[in-house]
């Protein structure tokens, strides 16, 4: 486009504009090259056109145009001039050769690689035949070898012939040697033919797959990769266990200063996490490279043979071509895949952070409260009231905000999550539904149901409470609150274990979170009593608002549940992480606090016996990862349950009020015995009791249960503490009271934990063995050690573990209520990367594969591998820029595009024409007919047409608005009109070729070598002269360039026949134009057009088209009240220069090539000598002159 | 070769504190009558004409005439090295690289010499007509940045109308309007505060806001600023200092799109 390097030549001539002075300017706009610049330049990596995007840069050009008060005239082109289509049709050629070098050097490149094959080969065979003879041998004998079946060894002799090759191991001589046929082909094809799979089968792969899908969910922290278990997996299963385990551990170390200050408040405490985590990133590096090393033959990553080459990795920088600057880096490797992976991971690290700020620090708090659970509650109940106050409000806001998300959520239930979810998790789980769950709620149900009979009957609190305390503002504020919490610090739990199983878990422990959350405020309310009645009496309080709150939470619960696994897992990660170490490090806490306290030493020795329990737990979440069944099954088990639950939630509630109510008392008079031992266990038990009865309710129910549980979990804790304080203090019946109605949930799992309990326990735990075989025996070792504690807790904390894999589901469902809005975000996002492992494996594969065919070809050479992969690469990246510029250039502005453009102008009102021909003649013919003030293009042409006043580098904020006067040219340069065009037959433009190996500055030293009009020709004579030998060197001794360029040149350069072509003069000098006077007339921009035609188009929004239009479009209309600031160049003129009036900018000197300004010097001067600039001077001079000329 | 002695630096130094936000870059031009300085702002829609007289140096001499490119940014800094009360000498060669200034302090023997490197600042100069205004108003200039100030906080615009019931801005914003109306008004006491208004005919026009609030940083320099309207000319705002010398402002007005 226009005349090749003629910009630079011209540059220094360039006046800075600032956009603003253009206010009011009519500008003539080329838009011909704006659809070909969008077109060749808006690329996508590989090279392909975007659809529409001259639509899209249209739109952005014009707004801009409006926004500085340009009135822009836009001129398209018309048809194009024989010469240009002849020089096109020239350099099409040119390209159609490049082209044709191109496929030459794919096939020069196949040609290297299959000679480097051939060599290869060549040195094996010349090795074989070199080695000793002994295996030379070998091979002769195996040579003779003739039929084994026929060869009897001394060891079979007596033996039939099929019990020979029954005992004789099979040796695969042959690749691709088939094994037997057993049942005949007339077998194959039938229903029961091996090869297809049934459809349980189908569906029991699937669920299988999806179960890896989760890896990601589960808590690497809990897996024992010593364990048995985890070495009878599949290689691939423990690489990828490990691998993302490995991955995950470096998770969490983004956080921000403030966030692990306010994890770690104790600078001992971070650096002892930061040690932990190297040394766990240590640890599973090693025993990931073992697994590599010596399982490494089926792994799905060959990193054996990756690592010497380099070959995960292939970046290749290409350049945009039209586009400025426009580089397009690509990566093509199988690690790419592994940072997708990541990327999710990271994001929702990040997204997690961003939350409210006000939450942030609650949620930070209630990350550490998570991991402590029994633990936290001490510390913070020992804690000044004022921490308790602070904590309430948090809580108070997070529950607003929660309120928020969930409300949220509900509507958007069908629409955005629904539709999300749905497809991904729904119908596997649909597929899956097991009837454990079913069978688990239904004995839970009917058991809450008798509970809630009884307690209805006989306690008051029950039902009639619930109004009560919903009358109570407060409380009703607190309970959305807590069911936030419950939200946040699900996520985190459900980090450390496997999908949907470590989500239960993680939801129990979030629920014994969210007690720690409730407790502090009521403790602080309730300070004077002790803790654990506070606790209590908060728990009543937060029972009761979240038993309101429960109905919202219901409807909710269906999102989570889908939404759920997805989110939570990343979002847990972190938190998993600090759990563990939290508790390891809360633990000396509690003990510290412990000695203030009854319940606190009780605490801690149940955190010393809990910190055991801990370890087993991460065992039996281990075990519940690798067993996909279970999820599946806990997923159906949900869905399922939620329909039911959702039907009986409510009933539910109330009866996990009573029961709870039931189960504090008892709790309280048993505790009251077992004080100290209850209190730790109950912590722990409450939450997993807490768990079982959301089990049977499944994700649906779980919305409401999860308050439910929440509340059990806080009433729980408080239940616990309480129970330490009540030992120590006899205010237990108060609290009981209060225990009772605020903790419903706690009912079940306080018998559980106690005798009572026991009954519903085994039950929990019968089916829990029938859903998890392999867990068990996990379960049982971890038993033991509690039960040193109390015999009657351990049923609880088995039940617990147990539970944990169903709760999952349910867990996951709360966090993704409380967190929704949050989390919608990242549940797309990790949606799309959830669903499409397929696809990501596959290209993951097609990389590896591209990766080991550029190891494999440099194998193949015998020159270094890095020298090798050096020039297939380069060759590589040559081709496909190659390529795209094929791609790219096999495009072409078409009709459509320019009456799509010409519809998006009428709709703003824009007056355009079409040129006769070219549209920068017609720019340059409008400025001359004072039609327009100046001419936006980027097409140098346009001073070859005449133009002046060209804006160039007008949509390019890097850099200035330039504006190039004509006259300048003139003036600075002493290139007149005639002599651009002579610069552009020798620099090529699009009328002609140009001489080849002339570039801005031998065509300027041309030209000032060659004075005049018909220097061309002189020069042409001159040369010929050259070529021909007729001229003698010392004719050109005098002058340096004749000299330079005679001998540069002497072979090179030849000119075409018709080298100064006066065609070219002509088509630049006398372009068929439209010389019409008709002035302009800019109407007002059709908005509600736009917007239409924008959403047909290109599918904008109408927010999307609004967030630029409407603001470009108000300042217009401000304008048109204020008026427009008018520009000060408008009243008081210059008083020299022609345009200087609408240009008047300041010039910068720039200091080019000093051969370019010897040469211009020299044009200035020869242009001095003939007379047609009056003054010459040196370069200096001419600023001075035309600096003083130009004053008055 | 140029030489001029201020007596009090402060008048350069308030003059260019005055204009360098609407003006970075610029040529002081200096001939045998003075230093003469004229600039457009970035945008073009304000004009900056300041001219110290010959009259207002003691002594000036100046053989040739001399472009002054300077930053006036750096030239800030430098002029800030002088106290209050100190003499200013500048001195330039005729083809000058630097700038050279000489702080003098009259109550000790302090002497701070400063060299200023100049630039090639390549700069067209407008020619201003002269113009019969058709409306001259002198007021207190802290009364006119008041105004301006004022009304910023309203709208970026302000309307100016002239009539013979007295001179009256107003502005119309997002939050609302606004006016402030001034007559004429004479003082005997203060004649500072003084508002002088000679009309020959009725005038309105509308003005950038924006870039009244910056000419009236000028106010140190004169204890009264004219300002001249006429309808489709700039606004000329003016603030005289000692003898003949002046500061003038020139903006260019809001027009509508009929033009």
């Amino acid at each position: 486009m226009g005349v090749n390097g003629l910009w630079t030549v011209i540059q220094p001539c360039a006046r800075p504009t600032n956009l603003a002075t253009l206010n009011r300017k009519r500008l003539a706009v080329d838009a011909s090259i704006w659809i070909y610049q969008f077109l060749k330049a808006v690329r996508d990596k590989e090279g392909n056109a975007l659809r529409n995007s001259h639509i899209v840069g249209f739109f952005r050009r014009i707004c801009k145009l409006l926004w500085f008060g340009i009135l822009p005239v836009f001129v398209f082109d018309g048809g194009a001039p024989a010469l240009k289509r002849a020089t096109i049709q020239k350099r099409k050629q040119r390209r159609e050769g490049r082209r044709e070098d191109a496929i030459r050097t794919a096939g020069k490149l196949l040609a290297i690689q299959m000679q480097r094959l051939a060599e290869e080969e060549e040195e094996k065979r010349r090795r074989e035949s070199e080695r000793p003879h002994a295996s030379r041998a070998a091979e002769e004998e195996e040579e003779v070898i003739p039929d084994v079946s026929k060869l009897v060894y001394v060891d079979e002799i007596g033996m039939s012939q099929q019990e020979r090759m029954r005992n004789r191991k099979f040796y695969k001589q042959d690749a691709y040697h088939l094994p037997e046929l057993e049942n005949g082909i007339a077998s194959m094809g039938k229903p029961d033919d091996p090869r297809i799979m049934s459809v349980e089968e189908l569906e029991e792969y699937a669920r299988q797959f999806n179960n890896g899908e989760d890896i990601n969910l589960y808590d690497f922290s809990k897996i024992d990769f010593d364990g048995d278990f985890f070495k009878s997996l599949p290689p691939p299963d423990r690489y990828n266990i490990l691998n993302a385990a490995r991955l995950r551990s470096r998770l969490r170390m983004g956080l921000s200063k403030e966030q692990l200050d306010d994890m770690f408040p104790d600078r001992m405490a971070f650096s002892r996490f930061q040690i932990e985590r190297v040394k766990e990133r240590n640890h599973l590096t090693q025993r990931l490279m073992y697994e590599v090393g010596m399982l490494g033959t089926d792994l799905t990553l060959n990193v054996n043979a990756r690592i010497a080459g380099e070959r995960d990795r292939e970046y290749i920088l290409v350049k945009n071509e039209g586009v400025e600057g426009g580089w397009a880096l690509g990566v093509v490797s199988k690690e790419k895949d592994v940072g997708e992976a990541h990327k999710p991971i990271d994001v929702d690290a990040i997204q997690f952070q961003y939350q409210t700020k006000e939450e942030e620090s609650e949620e930070e708090e209630d990350f550490e409260d998570v991991p402590i659970v029994g633990i936290n509650r001490l510390p913070k109940l020992s804690q000044s009231a004022s921490a308790g106050l602070e904590a309430a409000q948090d809580i108070n806001n997070r529950r607003q905000q929660f309120y928020a998300s969930n409300r949220q959520g509900a509507v958007d239930e069908d629409a955005g999550e629904g539709s999300l979810f749905v497809d991904g998790q729904l119908e596997p789980t649909l597929n899956l539904l097991a009837d454990q769950p079913t069978e688990l709620m239904h004995p839970e149900e009917e058991h809450d149901l008798n509970l809630a009979i009884a307690l209805s009957l006989q306690n008051q609190h029950g039902i009639g409470q619930e109004p009560n305390e919903e009358s109570d503002v407060e409380d009703e504020s607190r309970e959305k609150p807590e069911w936030t919490q419950v939200a946040v610090e699900a996520p985190r739990p459900i980090g450390r274990g496997g999908g949907s199983m470590i989500a239960h878990i993680v939801n129990n422990r979030a629920n014994a979170a969210v007690p720690k959350r409730q407790d502090v405020p009521i403790t602080t309310e309730k300070e004077k009593d002790s803790d654990s009645e506070d606790d209590m009496q908060a728990i009543l309080a937060k029972s009761r608002k979240m038993k309101k709150a429960q109905p919202k939470p219901v409807f909710e619960n269906k999102k989570n549940p889908f939404d759920g696994p997805l989110p939570f897992p990343k979002l847990d990660w972190g938190s998993s992480l600090f759990a563990k170490k939290k508790v390891s490090e809360e633990k000396p806490i509690v003990v510290t606090a412990g000695g203030v306290e009854n319940a606190r030493p009780d605490t801690e020795e149940k955190e010393v016996e809990s910190g055991g329990g801990f370890e087993i737990e991460p065992q039996k979440e281990d075990g519940p990862k690798p067993l996909p069944p279970w999820l599946l099954d806990n997923d159906t088990d949900i869905r399922e349950a939620i329909k039911k639950q959702q039907d009986v939630e409510r009933e539910i509630n109330a009866q996990d009020r009573a029961e709870v109510e039931e189960e504090e008392r008892l709790r309280k008079r048993e505790l009251r015995d077992q004080l100290i031992e209850i209190g730790s266990s109950d912590d722990e038990d409450g939450s997993d009791d807490v768990k079982i009865i959301e089990i049977p309710p499944s994700p649906g129910p779980e919305p409401v249960f999860s308050p439910a549980k929440v509340d059990q979990n806080k009433e729980e804790d408080e239940g616990i503490e309480a129970p330490g304080a009540e030992s120590s203090q006899p205010k237990n019946k108060e609290r009981e009271e209060e225990n009772g109605e605020s903790l419903e949930p706690e009912f079940e799992e306080i018998p559980m934990i106690e005798a009572p309990s026991a009954p519903v326990v085994p039950v929990i735990e019968a089916e829990a063995q029938d859903s998890y075989d392999s867990p068990e025996p996990e379960f049982e070792d971890v038993q033991p050690a509690e039960n040193l504690i109390i015999q009657e807790d351990l049923p609880v904390n088995s039940v617990l573990f147990e539970d944990i894999p169903l709760h999952q589901t349910p867990a996951v469902a709360i966090p993704g209520n409380t967190t929704i809005t949050d989390e919608e975000l990242f549940g797309s996002e990790e949606y799309d990367e959830f669903s499409d492992p397929e696809d990501e494996e596959l290209l993951a594969q097609m990389a590896e594969e591209a990766e080991e065919h550029a190891r494999f070809a440099s194998e193949l050479n015998n020159k270094s591998t890095e020298q090798n992969r050096e020039d297939y690469e380069r060759e590589l990246r040559a081709l496909r820029s190659q390529q795209k510029k094929d791609r790219r250039d096999a495009d072409e502005v078409t009709q459509t595009m320019i009456t799509e453009c010409q519809a998006l102008l009428r709709l703003f009102g824009i007056p355009y024409i079409t040129a006769p021909m070219e549209a920068e003649a017609q720019c340059a013919e409008l400025v001359r007919l004072n039609m327009v003030d100046g001419i936006v293009t980027d097409d140098s042409d346009t001073f070859l047409f005449g133009g002046t006043r060209v804006y160039k580098n007008m949509f390019n904020s890097n850099k200035f608005v330039e504006c190039y006067v004509g006259s300048d040219l003139d003036q600075e340069m002493s290139l007149s009109r005639e002599q651009l065009i002579s610069l552009a037959q020798l620099l090529g433009s699009d009328y002609t070729e140009g001489l080849p190996g002339v570039g801005p500055v031998t065509a300027v030293e041309i030209l000032s070598e060659f004075p005049g009009k018909d220097g061309l020709e002189k020069f042409r004579e001159w040369w010929h002269e050259v070529q021909s030998q007729v001229r003698p060197k010392e004719a050109d001794a005098s002058s340096s360039f004749r000299r330079k360029f005679r001998k540069a040149q002497a072979t090179k350069l030849f000119l075409p026949v018709a080298f100064p072509s006066p065609a070219v003069y002509e088509a630049y000098l006398h372009p068929v134009v439209d010389s019409s006077t008709e002035p302009f007339q800019w109407g007002v921009p059709d908005v509600a057009g736009l917007r239409e035609y924008l959403m047909a188009t290109i599918g904008w929004s109408k927010e999307r088209t609004d967030e630029v239009l409407v603001p470009v479009i108000r300042d217009m209309n401000k304008r048109e009240i204020e008026g427009t600031q008018s520009n000060i160049t408008r009243f008081f003129g210059g008083s020299v220069g022609a345009g200087a009036r609408e240009t008047f900018a300041p010039r910068q000197r720039v200091q080019g090539s000093k051969r370019m300004a010897a040469a211009v010097d020299r044009l200035r001067a020869n242009i001095a000598c003939e007379g047609e600039a009056p003054e010459m001077e040196d370069g200096s001079g001419a600023n001075k002159r035309r600096k003083t000329s130009r004053r008055k | 070769m140029l030489e001029a002695r201020l007596e009090q630096a402060s008048i350069l130094k308030k003059v260019v504190d005055a204009i360098k936000d609407l003006v970075q870059d610029c040529n002081f031009d200096c001939n045998d009558s003075g230093i003469a300085l004229q600039a457009m702002d970035n945008s073009h829609v304000a004009l900056v004409s300041m001219m110290l007289k010959a009259e207002g140096f003691s002594p000036y001499r100046c053989d040739r005439n001399i472009a002054l490119g300077v930053n006036l940014t750096s030239l800030t800094k430098v002029l800030r090295a002088a106290q209050g009360e100190d003499m200013l000498t500048i001195k330039a060669e005729d083809a000058p690289d630097v700038l050279n200034l000489v702080f003098e302090s009259s109550e000790n023997d302090r002497i701070s010499e400063y060299d200023l490197k100049l630039m090639d600042i390549d700069q067209e100069h407008l020619g201003i007509p002269e113009t019969e205004y058709a409306a001259t108003i002198t007021m207190p200039a802290a009364e006119f940045r008041r105004i301006c100030t004022d009304l910023a906080a309203m709208s970026e615009s302000v309307g100016i109308e002239a009539s013979k019931d007295g001179v009256k801005f107003s502005c119309n914003g997002d939050i609302g309007n606004g006016s402030v109306t001034l007559r004429s008004h004479t003082n005997i006491d203060k004649p500072d505060l003084n508002v002088d208004i000679e009309l020959t005919e009725p005038v309105s026009l509308t003005f950038s806001l924006k870039y009244l609030v910056n000419f009236c940083k000028a106010a140190a320099l004169s204890n009264q600023v004219k300002i001249c309207l006429s309808s489709e000319v700039p606004l000329l705002v003016e603030y005289n200092l000692s003898g003949s010398s002046y500061l003038r402002f020139y903006l260019a007005p809001k027009i509508g799109d009929e033009e």
